[in-house]
């Protein structure tokens, strides 16, 4: 039993190192204005990877991480969007019987559209005003690409953290 | 399948749990919950220098690639700023001698002048982090002064507010952010309008002038200072690039160009400045 067969560190470790990344490096690869999202990304791969369950608890655990990074935004609108886009990534991989990387990149591009109009009518709903760093379009669509390139090596690394099927505990599964 | 029909329900509790997890976090932070943002202040403390760090060591890459793509921009903009540092050169000397006229009426007249009021020089250790947020972290905090609502100037024209403040860090909220608003009139002129930022690092829109103010392209906005604003008066804003008329003609409105480069902005100034209660 060593410190890294256990989820938790190995989940708390990657979100650890996704914040200082997309603080430090992602923030700043813009195109027209917008940046790919790190944890967006691993709330999309944690459901690819893990189904339905887990796509939940990466999308809150990541959301939760957005919502301390980000100031000036209702607190909780990260965790609660990024929560449903990991539960309805995870419906499409339980439910999918043959997957391809083509069809996973697809299904987060259309994740990442998702999260930027549900954001936005969060923010709206929450805060009364839009929050974007951009025009509604153009984030959902440059975002997608994004994500759609993003989500695969985020795939790799949700895979390490949830491990197999074995090593995740019981009630996880 | 009674495991599988166990694990669904499983599943079905725990997303319930989390959605209400988030809307109670939610709901509080609506409420204006303290220890929300003392743990906001808290993570962003221990990330923003690892972040911070990463960003300086890919800065020189990142530079080069973008000056890859764009040398010929960079040549021109190279011109355009000869030409820009020429002409406040000439303009130096009439602005020191306005200058000092000026100090010397408000003495006059006992009247408190913005020069007057005390500075810190911060510098910018992160920008926002991705697409739903617009803060901008400094390396400055409570124990230099700084306290929430001052205002922060850089690269000749307003940058923001700071809204959070941590003994060494401060976050400002940005001109640029959609949520962002400040009341602005033309410098010299009399009509008031409004800012507010557009999510653009560049851009803004100006409203609520009245159909008589004066209002032409290349007008200089300047912050305002009407009772009760967060600002104090007379800090450059932007330049309005186009003007148009709302449907009823009633009001008019403006484009405007930002002063402050928000797209290469490493140092401010946070003015020791509070609104008056």
């Amino acid at each position: 039993m060593t410190l890294w067969s256990s989820w938790y560190v190995r989940f708390a470790l990657v979100l650890i190192a996704a914040a200082a990344l997309q603080m430090g490096i992602f923030a700043h690869l813009r195109v027209v204005g917008v940046a790919p999202d790190l944890l967006l990304a691993l709330a999309v791969a944690g459901g690819l990877v893990g189904g339905e369950w887990r796509g939940s608890v990466t999308g809150a655990l990541a959301g939760l991480t957005l919502d301390l990074l980000v100031y000036g935004r209702p607190f909780g609108l990260g965790m609660l969007v990024f929560t449903l886009i990991g539960f309805l990534v995870g419906r499409y991989q339980a439910s999918s019987v043959r997957r391809s990387s083509g069809g996973d990149a697809l299904v987060a591009a259309l994740a990442a559209v998702v999260a930027v109009l549900a954001y936005d009518l969060g923010a709206r709903m929450f805060a009364g005003s839009p929050v974007l760093a951009g025009s509604l379009p153009v984030v959902a669509l440059v975002l997608a690409g994004w994500t759609a390139l993003v989500a695969i090596p985020a795939r790799w690394v949700m895979g390490w953290v949830w491990g197999s099927p074995e090593r995740v505990s019981a009630w996880a599964r | 399948m009674a495991s599988v029909r166990g694990s669904r329900r499983r599943t079905r509790l725990t997303l319930l749990l989390l959605v209400l997890l988030s809307i109670t976090l939610l709901t509080l932070d609506g409420r204006d919950f303290g220890p929300l943002g003392a743990l906001r202040s808290g993570v962003s403390a221990v990330l923003a220098p690892i972040g911070g760090a990463l960003e300086s060591v890919t800065r020189p890459v990142r530079d080069a690639f973008g000056g890859l793509g764009s040398s010929e921009d960079l040549r021109s903009e190279n011109d355009q700023l000869r030409q820009r540092i020429e002409e406040l050169e000439q303009g130096e000397a009439e602005a020191a001698r306005a200058r000092s006229e000026l100090d010397q009426l408000a003495a006059d007249l006992n009247i408190d002048l913005l020069t007057s009021v005390d500075s810190v020089v911060a510098r910018v250790v992160a920008g926002p982090i991705g697409n739903f947020d617009g803060g901008l972290q400094l390396d400055r905090g409570s124990d230099n002064g700084i306290a929430v609502g001052m205002p922060v100037v850089g690269g000749g024209g307003l940058v923001g507010r700071v809204v959070s403040v941590g003994p060494n860090r401060a976050t400002v909220v940005p001109v640029t952010d959609p949520g962002f608003s400040v009341g602005v009139r033309v410098a010299g002129g009399t009509g008031l309008g409004v800012l507010s930022g557009q999510g653009d690092t560049a851009r803004a829109v100006a409203r609520s002038f009245d159909r008589s103010t004066s209002l032409t392209e290349g007008d200089l906005l300047v912050t305002s200072g009407a009772a009760r604003s967060l600002f104090p008066p007379d800090l450059a804003v932007g330049r309005v690039v186009s003007v148009t008329g709302d449907s009823a003609g009633l009001e008019r409105e403006a484009e405007v160009e930002l002063s402050a480069p928000f797209n290469d902005l490493r140092y401010v100034t946070v003015l020791m400045w509070e609104p008056p209660q």
